[in-house]
Protein backbone atom coordinates (compact mmCIF):
# COMPACT_ATOMS: atom_id res chain seq x y z
CA UNK A 1 0.00 0.00 0.00
CA UNK A 2 1.53 3.27 -1.02
CA UNK A 3 0.57 5.36 1.53
CA UNK A 4 0.26 2.81 4.42
CA UNK A 5 2.09 2.41 7.72
CA UNK A 6 4.69 -0.61 8.68
CA UNK A 7 5.96 -1.87 11.73
CA UNK A 8 8.86 -3.33 12.90
CA UNK A 9 9.77 -4.71 16.10
CA UNK A 10 12.86 -5.32 17.85
CA UNK A 11 13.16 -6.20 21.29
CA UNK A 12 11.49 -3.65 22.98
CA UNK A 13 11.98 -0.87 20.32
CA UNK A 14 8.56 -0.69 18.08
CA UNK A 15 9.69 1.47 14.85
CA UNK A 16 6.63 2.83 12.82
CA UNK A 17 7.35 3.49 9.19
CA UNK A 18 5.53 6.45 8.36
CA UNK A 19 3.58 7.21 5.12
CA UNK A 20 4.09 9.61 2.60
CA UNK A 21 1.25 12.13 4.12
CA UNK A 22 1.14 12.23 7.64
CA UNK A 23 -3.04 13.50 8.14
CA UNK A 24 -5.95 12.91 9.91
CA UNK A 25 -7.06 10.22 7.32
CA UNK A 26 -3.68 8.20 8.27
CA UNK A 27 -3.45 9.23 11.71
CA UNK A 28 -6.28 7.22 12.55
CA UNK A 29 -5.45 4.17 10.66
CA UNK A 30 -1.94 4.66 12.70
CA UNK A 31 -3.06 4.82 15.88
CA UNK A 32 -5.22 1.95 15.21
CA UNK A 33 -2.58 -0.06 13.95
CA UNK A 34 0.32 0.55 16.95
CA UNK A 35 -2.49 -0.58 19.32
CA UNK A 36 -2.54 -3.62 17.65
CA UNK A 37 1.35 -4.08 17.42
CA UNK A 38 1.69 -3.25 20.93
CA UNK A 39 -0.68 -6.13 22.12
CA UNK A 40 0.94 -9.01 24.12
CA UNK A 41 4.61 -7.18 22.76
CA UNK A 42 6.35 -5.55 26.07
CA UNK A 43 7.76 -1.91 23.77
CA UNK A 44 9.43 0.76 25.44
CA UNK A 45 10.21 2.73 22.55
CA UNK A 46 8.18 3.54 19.94
CA UNK A 47 9.91 5.03 17.20
CA UNK A 48 8.46 7.28 14.51
CA UNK A 49 10.15 7.04 10.87
CA UNK A 50 9.68 9.77 8.43
CA UNK A 51 12.14 8.41 5.64
CA UNK A 52 9.29 8.26 3.17
CA UNK A 53 6.89 11.27 4.81
CA UNK A 54 6.89 14.89 2.87
CA UNK A 55 3.78 16.20 4.34
CA UNK A 56 2.51 16.24 7.91
CA UNK A 57 -0.10 18.43 9.22
CA UNK A 58 -1.31 19.29 12.86
CA UNK A 59 -3.28 16.29 12.79
CA UNK A 60 0.10 14.30 12.88
CA UNK A 61 1.33 16.32 16.06
CA UNK A 62 -1.91 14.93 17.65
CA UNK A 63 -1.52 11.14 17.12
CA UNK A 64 2.05 11.63 18.14
CA UNK A 65 0.85 13.42 21.38
CA UNK A 66 -1.18 10.70 21.59
CA UNK A 67 1.13 7.86 21.39
CA UNK A 68 3.51 10.12 23.42
CA UNK A 69 0.91 9.97 26.60
CA UNK A 70 0.33 6.42 26.68
CA UNK A 71 4.04 5.76 26.44
CA UNK A 72 4.86 8.33 29.24
CA UNK A 73 2.25 5.87 30.91
CA UNK A 74 4.48 3.33 31.30
CA UNK A 75 7.22 4.77 31.80
CA UNK A 76 8.64 4.64 27.84
CA UNK A 77 9.61 7.11 25.22
CA UNK A 78 8.42 8.57 21.89
CA UNK A 79 11.20 9.19 19.13
CA UNK A 80 11.24 10.36 15.71
CA UNK A 81 13.81 9.48 12.77
CA UNK A 82 14.64 10.79 9.56
CA UNK A 83 12.52 13.66 9.34
CA UNK A 84 12.35 15.96 5.99
CA UNK A 85 13.22 19.61 6.76
CA UNK A 86 9.33 19.87 5.86
CA UNK A 87 8.29 17.45 9.13
CA UNK A 88 10.83 18.81 11.02
CA UNK A 89 9.51 22.34 10.82
CA UNK A 90 6.27 20.92 11.63
CA UNK A 91 7.74 19.11 14.56
CA UNK A 92 9.40 22.18 15.74
CA UNK A 93 6.54 24.79 15.26
CA UNK A 94 4.31 22.30 17.48
CA UNK A 95 6.66 22.28 20.51
CA UNK A 96 6.75 18.46 20.39
CA UNK A 97 10.40 18.57 20.79
CA UNK A 98 9.35 19.09 24.30
CA UNK A 99 8.75 15.73 25.13
CA UNK A 100 9.89 13.53 21.97
CA UNK A 101 13.28 13.32 20.85
CA UNK A 102 15.04 11.79 17.67
CA UNK A 103 16.30 8.71 17.77
CA UNK A 104 19.73 9.28 16.44
CA UNK A 105 20.50 11.60 18.55
CA UNK A 106 19.34 10.19 22.09
CA UNK A 107 22.75 9.68 23.15
CA UNK A 108 23.77 13.24 22.70
CA UNK A 109 23.52 15.51 25.99
CA UNK A 110 20.63 18.14 25.64
CA UNK A 111 19.38 16.65 22.60
CA UNK A 112 16.20 17.51 23.53
CA UNK B 1 -9.98 42.01 -19.82
CA UNK B 2 -10.41 38.62 -22.03
CA UNK B 3 -7.81 37.76 -23.57
CA UNK B 4 -7.46 38.93 -27.43
CA UNK B 5 -8.38 41.91 -27.27
CA UNK B 6 -5.71 44.54 -28.25
CA UNK B 7 -4.80 47.63 -26.80
CA UNK B 8 -5.89 49.11 -29.73
CA UNK B 9 -9.56 48.17 -29.05
CA UNK B 10 -9.35 48.88 -25.29
CA UNK B 11 -8.38 52.35 -25.97
CA UNK B 12 -11.26 52.15 -28.42
CA UNK B 13 -13.85 51.84 -25.98
CA UNK B 14 -16.01 54.91 -25.16
CA UNK B 15 -14.99 56.15 -21.72
CA UNK B 16 -11.96 54.37 -21.27
CA UNK B 17 -9.06 56.32 -20.73
CA UNK B 18 -5.70 55.43 -23.15
CA UNK B 19 -3.20 53.23 -20.90
CA UNK B 20 0.20 52.40 -21.75
CA UNK B 21 1.03 49.29 -22.29
CA UNK B 22 3.13 48.26 -18.83
CA UNK B 23 -0.72 49.31 -17.17
CA UNK B 24 -2.35 46.85 -19.99
CA UNK B 25 0.16 44.07 -18.75
CA UNK B 26 -0.32 44.65 -14.90
CA UNK B 27 -4.18 44.43 -15.47
CA UNK B 28 -3.63 41.56 -17.30
CA UNK B 29 -2.42 40.08 -14.40
CA UNK B 30 -4.98 41.05 -11.99
CA UNK B 31 -7.05 39.10 -14.00
CA UNK B 32 -9.10 36.97 -11.56
CA UNK B 33 -9.46 32.88 -11.64
CA UNK B 34 -11.09 30.74 -9.52
CA UNK B 35 -12.25 27.17 -9.18
CA UNK B 36 -15.14 25.73 -7.31
CA UNK B 37 -15.89 22.56 -5.80
CA UNK B 38 -18.19 20.75 -3.25
CA UNK B 39 -16.79 17.44 -1.99
CA UNK B 40 -17.83 15.08 0.96
CA UNK B 41 -17.02 15.56 4.10
CA UNK B 42 -15.31 12.02 4.48
CA UNK B 43 -11.46 12.01 5.70
CA UNK B 44 -9.55 10.26 2.56
CA UNK B 45 -11.27 13.98 0.50
CA UNK B 46 -8.33 16.05 2.75
CA UNK B 47 -5.62 14.41 0.57
CA UNK B 48 -8.00 15.34 -2.34
CA UNK B 49 -8.65 19.02 -1.31
CA UNK B 50 -4.78 19.08 -1.08
CA UNK B 51 -3.49 18.02 -4.20
CA UNK B 52 -6.57 20.33 -6.08
CA UNK B 53 -4.92 23.30 -3.97
CA UNK B 54 -1.16 22.27 -5.12
CA UNK B 55 -2.48 21.92 -8.74
CA UNK B 56 -4.33 25.36 -8.94
CA UNK B 57 -1.26 27.53 -7.79
CA UNK B 58 1.57 25.37 -10.46
CA UNK B 59 -0.28 28.20 -12.34
CA UNK B 60 1.86 30.10 -10.37
CA UNK B 61 5.03 29.04 -10.08
CA UNK B 62 4.94 28.65 -6.89
CA UNK B 63 8.25 27.55 -4.78
CA UNK B 64 8.26 24.43 -2.90
CA UNK B 65 7.61 26.22 0.16
CA UNK B 66 4.84 28.01 -0.66
CA UNK B 67 3.27 24.58 -1.91
CA UNK B 68 3.85 23.13 0.96
CA UNK B 69 2.48 26.10 3.06
CA UNK B 70 -0.70 25.84 0.93
CA UNK B 71 -0.87 22.43 1.34
CA UNK B 72 -0.76 22.22 5.07
CA UNK B 73 -3.24 25.35 5.48
CA UNK B 74 -5.91 23.68 3.45
CA UNK B 75 -5.79 20.43 5.50
CA UNK B 76 -5.91 21.69 8.51
CA UNK B 77 -9.33 24.20 7.12
CA UNK B 78 -10.76 21.12 5.35
CA UNK B 79 -10.09 18.73 8.40
CA UNK B 80 -11.62 20.83 10.90
CA UNK B 81 -14.70 20.92 8.35
CA UNK B 82 -14.69 17.26 8.49
CA UNK B 83 -14.10 17.29 12.12
CA UNK B 84 -15.63 19.84 13.58
CA UNK B 85 -18.24 20.85 11.40
CA UNK B 86 -19.81 17.73 10.50
CA UNK B 87 -18.55 15.80 13.49
CA UNK B 88 -22.18 13.88 13.84
CA UNK B 89 -23.12 13.53 10.39
CA UNK B 90 -21.70 13.37 7.16
CA UNK B 91 -22.14 17.07 5.07
CA UNK B 92 -20.77 18.63 1.55
CA UNK B 93 -17.77 20.98 2.11
CA UNK B 94 -17.03 23.75 -0.39
CA UNK B 95 -13.67 25.00 -1.16
CA UNK B 96 -13.17 27.83 -3.80
CA UNK B 97 -9.67 28.87 -4.87
CA UNK B 98 -8.84 32.06 -6.24
CA UNK B 99 -6.14 33.80 -8.11
CA UNK B 100 -5.43 37.32 -8.51
CA UNK B 101 -2.11 38.24 -9.66
CA UNK B 102 -0.02 36.63 -7.25
CA UNK B 103 -2.32 36.42 -4.53
CA UNK B 104 -3.80 33.19 -3.87
CA UNK B 105 -7.43 32.84 -2.07
CA UNK B 106 -9.03 30.02 -0.31
CA UNK B 107 -12.02 29.71 1.31
CA UNK B 108 -13.09 26.53 2.69
CA UNK B 109 -16.99 26.40 4.31
CA UNK B 110 -19.08 23.77 5.97
CA UNK B 111 -22.91 23.95 6.68
CA UNK B 112 -22.22 22.25 10.05
CA UNK B 113 -22.20 22.87 13.71
CA UNK B 114 -20.60 26.40 13.53
CA UNK B 115 -18.35 27.89 16.09
CA UNK B 116 -19.94 29.75 19.54
CA UNK B 117 -16.51 31.40 20.02
CA UNK B 118 -14.28 31.78 17.27
CA UNK B 119 -11.57 33.36 19.19
CA UNK B 120 -11.40 30.65 21.85
CA UNK B 121 -11.36 27.90 18.75
CA UNK B 122 -8.16 29.97 16.94
CA UNK B 123 -6.24 29.87 20.40
CA UNK B 124 -3.02 27.93 20.23
CA UNK B 125 -3.54 24.51 21.77
CA UNK B 126 -7.36 24.83 22.15
CA UNK B 127 -9.66 21.69 21.11
CA UNK B 128 -13.44 20.99 21.27
CA UNK B 129 -12.30 17.55 20.78
CA UNK B 130 -9.38 16.59 23.42
CA UNK B 131 -10.64 12.91 23.49
CA UNK B 132 -10.00 13.11 19.68
CA UNK B 133 -6.29 13.35 20.04
CA UNK B 134 -6.43 16.72 18.23
CA UNK B 135 -3.69 18.86 19.03
CA UNK B 136 -5.41 22.16 19.13
CA UNK B 137 -2.87 23.74 16.44
CA UNK B 138 -5.01 23.56 13.46
CA UNK B 139 -5.66 27.36 13.23
CA UNK B 140 -2.10 28.32 14.57
CA UNK B 141 -0.93 26.64 11.66
CA UNK B 142 -3.17 28.30 8.99
CA UNK B 143 -1.96 31.72 10.27
CA UNK B 144 1.81 30.74 10.26
CA UNK B 145 1.38 29.78 6.53
CA UNK B 146 -0.88 31.98 5.03
CA UNK B 147 -0.51 35.72 5.58
CA UNK B 148 -4.47 36.46 6.33
CA UNK B 149 -7.12 34.11 7.58
CA UNK B 150 -10.60 34.88 8.39
CA UNK B 151 -12.92 32.62 10.13
CA UNK B 152 -16.77 33.11 9.93
CA UNK B 153 -19.09 31.43 11.85
CA UNK B 154 -22.16 31.03 14.52
CA UNK B 155 -23.81 28.48 16.01
CA UNK B 156 -25.98 25.96 13.60
CA UNK B 157 -24.97 28.55 10.74
CA UNK B 158 -21.70 26.38 9.46
CA UNK B 159 -18.16 27.82 9.17
CA UNK B 160 -16.19 29.61 6.63
CA UNK B 161 -12.58 29.92 6.48
CA UNK B 162 -11.09 32.30 4.28
CA UNK B 163 -7.39 32.27 3.86
CA UNK B 164 -4.74 34.52 1.81
CA UNK B 165 -1.22 34.08 0.64
CA UNK B 166 0.55 36.28 -1.61
CA UNK B 167 3.42 34.33 -3.24
CA UNK B 168 6.85 35.91 -4.28
CA UNK B 169 7.37 38.09 -7.56
CA UNK B 170 9.09 35.00 -9.43
CA UNK B 171 11.31 36.17 -12.52
CA UNK B 172 10.22 35.33 -15.95
CA UNK B 173 11.06 32.07 -16.68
Amino acid sequence: MENGTNYRVSGTVLYAFMPREVDHHSSLRMKDGIAKMRVSRPVTSLVFDFSKTDFMDSAGIGMLLGRYKEMAAIGGEVFVRNTSPRVKRILEMSGIYRVIRDWDRKDEEGSR
Amino acid sequence: MEKGTSLEELNNVEGTKGIGREEEQNRDTKTEESVYLEFESRSHNEQFARVVAAVFAARLDPTVEEVEDLKTAVSEAVTNAIIHGYEKEEGIVHMRLTMKGRELSVEVRDDGVGIADVKKAMEPLYTSKPSRERSGMGFSFMEAFMDNVWVDSAPGQGTTVRMVKKLEERLAR
